[in-house]
C-alpha cells in the first residue's frame, strides 16, 4: 500500500495512548492532584463519583484503568466509589418525572418531546475522603 | 475521615481545550464540525462528496482522526485543502489538545469551514468536546435502525443526524422511518439528512444547510 502523502498534508502522532476509560482515569488523578492539599495526597481513601448510565463509562473498566495507573500515583491506596444515576426526564408539558433505562427523552406518560434532562449525563468527581492521622497509624 | 468536596466534571480539562479552541475559531469566524460515526458509515464519502460539489467556493480545512494510517488525508488532500492527519494509534477518539496541537499546522487566517473527522467510534467520542460548532452523527442504512437506542450517548450529544448509503436501503434490513424515530426518541432537536454518495441523494439539501450554517 503506498503511503504518499501529498505536500498540503501535515501527520501528527499524540504522544499519549488514551483509551477512552483510561484518559478518563488520568483525568481524575490530575483533579485529586490539584483538589487535595500535598501532605494529605498519601491519605487519600476515597474518591467518590458520579456517572449517569447515559454517560458512554464502562465503570469496572473505569476502576480497572485507575487500578493500573495508581502505583504511580501518591495516593496509591484510594479507591473509587461510583454513584450510578439514572436517566431522569422531567415533561415540560404534564410535569411528570419519570427515568427509563434507553435514554429516551420523550415523555413515558404523554409523548411530548418537550422534555428537560434531569439526570443519566454526570461525569463527576463529587469528593474524596481523606483518613486523618494517617501517617501517624502507619508508624504506630 | 476528612472529606473534601469537589464537585467538578471529570472531563473540565478537555472542556477548558474545548473553549479555548471555540474562541479562536469565533475570533477566525471558521464554522466547525465534528463528524462521528461508526467505522465505515462514509464519513470520509460524505466529505470527498461536500469538497467535490463545493468545488472551492468555501475555503475549507480538514483534520483527520485515524487508530492507524494516513489513507484518510490522501483522499482528501485530492482536493486541494490543507489537511493534517491524526494518528492516534489505538486513542478510540479525539481530545480537544489533539485539535490544539493539530491547528498549529493549518494557517486558519482564510479559513471558513474547518471539518474534523473523528475516529469511527460511536461510543467514546461523544464525551470530548472538541470547541465545535456542532457534531454531525453519520449513521448508514446498512448499520441497523436500532443503533441511536444502543448508542444513546452519541445521538444526544450531537445537532445533526445523516442517514447515508439510503440506496442500499432496498437490500437491507432496515426501516428509515424506525431508524429517525429511534434517533428523534434520544435526541428530538437533531436536524436529518438522508443521503447517498453513490446515486448523490440527499447532498444537495445537506449542502444548503451547511450554506446557511456559515452565513449565520
Amino acid at each position: 500500500m503506498a503511503y504518499n502523502l501529498p505536500i498540503s498534508c501535515v501527520k501528527i502522532f499524540p504522544v499519549e495512548k488514551f483509551m477512552h476509560e483510561y484518559s478518563i482515569a488520568h483525568n481524575i488523578a490530575e483533579i485529586i492532584r490539584q483538589s487535595t492539599p500535598e501532605e494529605d495526597l498519601r491519605s487519600v481513601r476515597t474518591i467518590k463519583l458520579k456517572i449517569g448510565t447515559m454517560a458512554g463509562v464502562v465503570v469496572d473498566s473505569l476502576i480497572f484503568c485507575f487500578d493500573a495507573i495508581k502505583d504511580t500515583l501518591p495516593f496509591s491506596d484510594a479507591l473509587l466509589d461510583v454513584e450510578q444515576s439514572v436517566f431522569t426526564v422531567h415533561c415540560n408539558v404534564c410535569e411528570s418525572v419519570t427515568t427509563n433505562e434507553l435514554g429516551v427523552a420523550a415523555c413515558s406518560i404523554c409523548g411530548s418531546f418537550d422534555t428537560t434532562i434531569l439526570s443519566g449525563y454526570e461525569l463527576e468527581i463529587v469528593s474524596i475522603e481523606i483518613e486523618e492521622n494517617a501517617e501517624e497509624m502507619q508508624w504506630a | 475521615m476528612g472529606v473534601i468536596t469537589i464537585e467538578r466534571k471529570i472531563l473540565k480539562k478537555n472542556d477548558e481545550v474545548a473553549e479555548y479552541n471555540r474562541k479562536l475559531f469565533k475570533e477566525k469566524n471558521i464554522f466547525v464540525l465534528n463528524f462521528v460515526s461508526s467505522p465505515g458509515s462514509g464519513k470520509t464519502s460524505i466529505l470527498e462528496k461536500t469538497l467535490e460539489k463545493l468545488n472551492g467556493s468555501l475555503s475549507i480545512a480538514v483534520i483527520e482522526g485515524d487508530v492507524q494510517t494516513d489513507l484518510d488525508a490522501q483522499r482528501v488532500a485530492k482536493y486541494n485543502i490543507p489537511v493534517v492527519q491524526i494518528v492516534t494509534r489505538g486513542g478510540c477518539h479525539l481530545e480537544a489538545n489533539l485539535i490544539a496541537d493539530a491547528l498549529k499546522n493549518i494557517s486558519l487566517e482564510n479559513i471558513q469551514l474547518l471539518i474534523i473527522e473523528n475516529v469511527g467510534n460511536l461510543v467514546c467520542p461523544a464525551n470530548y468536546d472538541l470547541g465545535e460548532d456542532a457534531k454531525v452523527v453519520v449513521i448508514s442504512t446498512t448499520e441497523g435502525d436500532d443503533k441511536p437506542l444502543k448508542y444513546p450517548n452519541m445521538f444526544r450529544n450531537s445537532s445533526v443526524l445523516i442517514i447515508n448509503k439510503i440506496d442500499l436501503l432496498p437490500y437491507v434490513n432496515c426501516n428509515i422511518e424506525t431508524l429517525k424515530n429511534n434517533a428523534l426518541q434520544i435526541n428530538p432537536k437533531l436536524k436529518v439528512f438522508e443521503t447517498s454518495c453513490t446515486t448523490n441523494d440527499g447532498i444537495e439539501q445537506w449542502l444548503t444547510w451547511l450554506k446557511e450554517q456559515k452565513q449565520k
